[in-house]
């Protein structure tokens, strides 16, 4: 797609959204059967499934901890899952992903009571449209509640960025692309305790904390949506 | 044995830091002493060994004709890549190190800090649109890893580019060549400055050593140009942080930063 003129009009993005408008959710809890928990999302275009083996024996084992369990997480794209086919396997973005997930999870999780073993996350991007690491986290905080794993908190992500010169919440693909920057964050809902946040572009000081606080707006409502989408599981 | 000293360390800093002090008796806005020398590596086109406080990063800028990237033909490369030489610390291992993701963050983030803040014209590297271009190659050397090394490495690499002489790329009978004997300045536009603000507890710090680091909860880089805006920000490390924790860290690497740009007088090549 080339750059379009305007990603803003009469208020109105070119999905149709306004500003403050998230993508269409669905969460789902519990979709996948060997694994420990698994959770999957999809965040309009962007669809992701996670998985949670663990706690169990590290591997590589001199990774281990003697006081605590090790979380490792691995966040994948799948080849086909953009435009132009993405060799498989690791590259540099997803390593740099894999890590800041692990960090943005890991304090929601009581860790020291399990030592010596790992609780191993896997994030398999099946269709992207940016925001899939926002998503991923979203899936991965299901599969964790899902798998049994004692828990302080869920944890939600969620992007504010700019486009046009305009915050607003939740970039798509051609929004980040042509916009001007993009913040993802992750939080733990109930203490509104920050456990990712990056951002790439261009902000005033001042357009920081008016992102921030835009993202922080929805958290209570994805909040509800992974407590249902778990609710839902154990309901039926 | 080694987790045990980890968790001692860890414990002494943390209620050192929680008394208002530092091990090496720094306030915790006060950044370490900052020497650098440039063009201290005669086969790359520029190179900075920084020292910042005890972090030795040596830091190298070479070009090289290559293709544009499909969705910006007519702009020039830049690839950063950082590495921590098995010298720099005791527990770096030979051959692919296993905490590469680590390195990975750092050549991304400052990758991040150069290429959003538009430091380099990029519209100005190009020999052939679609074709051929020019390619930047940032290499981040950590030859001492005494902490900050986001920061240190941020900054090395802009003076090396600020400093580089690039070969003078030309077009012969379709070819890209280097004109012999010739160099130039790269096309330079802005000045970008990363500073990192550790949290342990509620206290926040700036330009923590690596002893400290073993003692934080995370901390957050923030990537500013000359106007205050910012061009990247990465939380690093796993604690979490409030809102109004983050609103202060903001302001403290801004006024980090101001003072450092006065103290650097950092200036684009005539």
């Amino acid at each position: 797609m080339e750059k379009p003129e305007r990603l803003i009009t009469e208020g109105k993005r070119l999905d149709g959204r306004a500003l403050n408008e998230l993508r269409p959710i669905k969460m789902k809890v519990g979709p996948l059967k060997r694994a420990d928990g698994s959770g999957y999302v999809e965040w309009g275009k962007n669809k992701v499934l996670a998985s949670v083996y663990g706690p169990r024996e590290t591997h590589p084992r001199h990774l281990q901890e003697s006081d605590s369990a090790i979380l490792q997480v691995r966040y994948n794209m799948a080849s086909f899952s953009v435009e132009e086919r993405k060799r498989p396997g690791p590259d540099r973005r997803s390593t740099e992903i894999s890590k800041v997930t692990r960090e943005a999870l890991m304090p929601a999780l009581f860790l020291g009571y399990y030592p010596r073993s790992s609780i191993d996350v896997n994030i398999e991007v099946l269709q992207a449209d940016a925001g899939t690491r926002c998503t991923g986290i979203n899936a991965a905080s299901l599969a964790l509640a899902d798998a049994g794993i004692p828990m302080r908190d869920l944890v939600v992500a969620v992007a504010a960025g700019k486009i046009d010169g305009q915050i607003c919440l939740d970039l798509d693909k051609n929004e980040d692309n042509f916009g001007e920057a993009d913040m993802p964050i992750a939080v733990m809902p109930r203490r509104k305790n920050i456990t990712l946040l990056q951002m790439d572009g261009d902000l005033t000081p001042q357009e920081f904390m008016q992102a921030m606080d835009l993202a922080m707006g929805v958290v209570d409502y994805l909040y509800e949506m992974q407590r249902n989408a778990l609710m839902e599981k154990y309901r039926g | 044995m080694q987790e045990v000293v980890e968790e001692v360390k860890r414990e002494s800093i943390r209620s050192l830091v929680a008394d208002g002090k530092r091990p090496d008796g720094r306030a915790f806005d006060q950044f370490r002493e900052i020497t650098y020398e440039t063009n201290v590596i005669s086969t790359a086109e520029g190179s900075c060994l920084l020292h910042l406080g005890d972090t030795q990063i040596l830091v190298a800028v070479k070009t090289a004709a290559g293709e544009p990237y499909p969705d910006s033909p007519d702009e020039g490369v830049l690839i950063t890549s950082a590495e921590l030489v098995p010298l720099a610390a005791p527990d770096v291992e030979s051959g692919p190190p296993l905490s590469s993701d680590k390195y990975i963050e750092i050549a991304r983030v400052v990758d991040r800090s150069i290429r959003e803040s538009k430091m380099i014209d990029f519209s100005k590297l190009c020999l052939e649109r679609g074709k051929y271009v020019v390619v930047v190659f940032v290499d981040i050397h950590t030859l001492d890893d005494g902490g900050n090394l986001i920061d240190g490495a941020t900054l090395a690499s802009v003076i090396a580019l600020l400093t580089c002489r690039m070969k003078k790329w030309e077009l012969v009978d379709g070819k890209p060549v280097a004109a012999a004997g010739q160099t130039q300045a790269l096309p330079i536009r802005r000045i970008p400055i990363a500073c990192s603000v550790a949290k342990f507890g509620k206290a926040l710090l700036v330009d923590t050593t690596h002893e400290e680091e073993i003692g934080m909860d995370s901390k957050i880089v923030f990537g500013l140009d000359e106007e205050e805006h910012i061009r990247a920000i990465q939380k690093t490390g796993s604690g979490p942080w409030s809102r109004e924790e983050i609103e202060a860290a903001l302001e403290l690497a801004r006024k980090t930063v101001s003072d450092l740009r006065k103290k650097l007088k950092l200036e684009v090549a005539a």
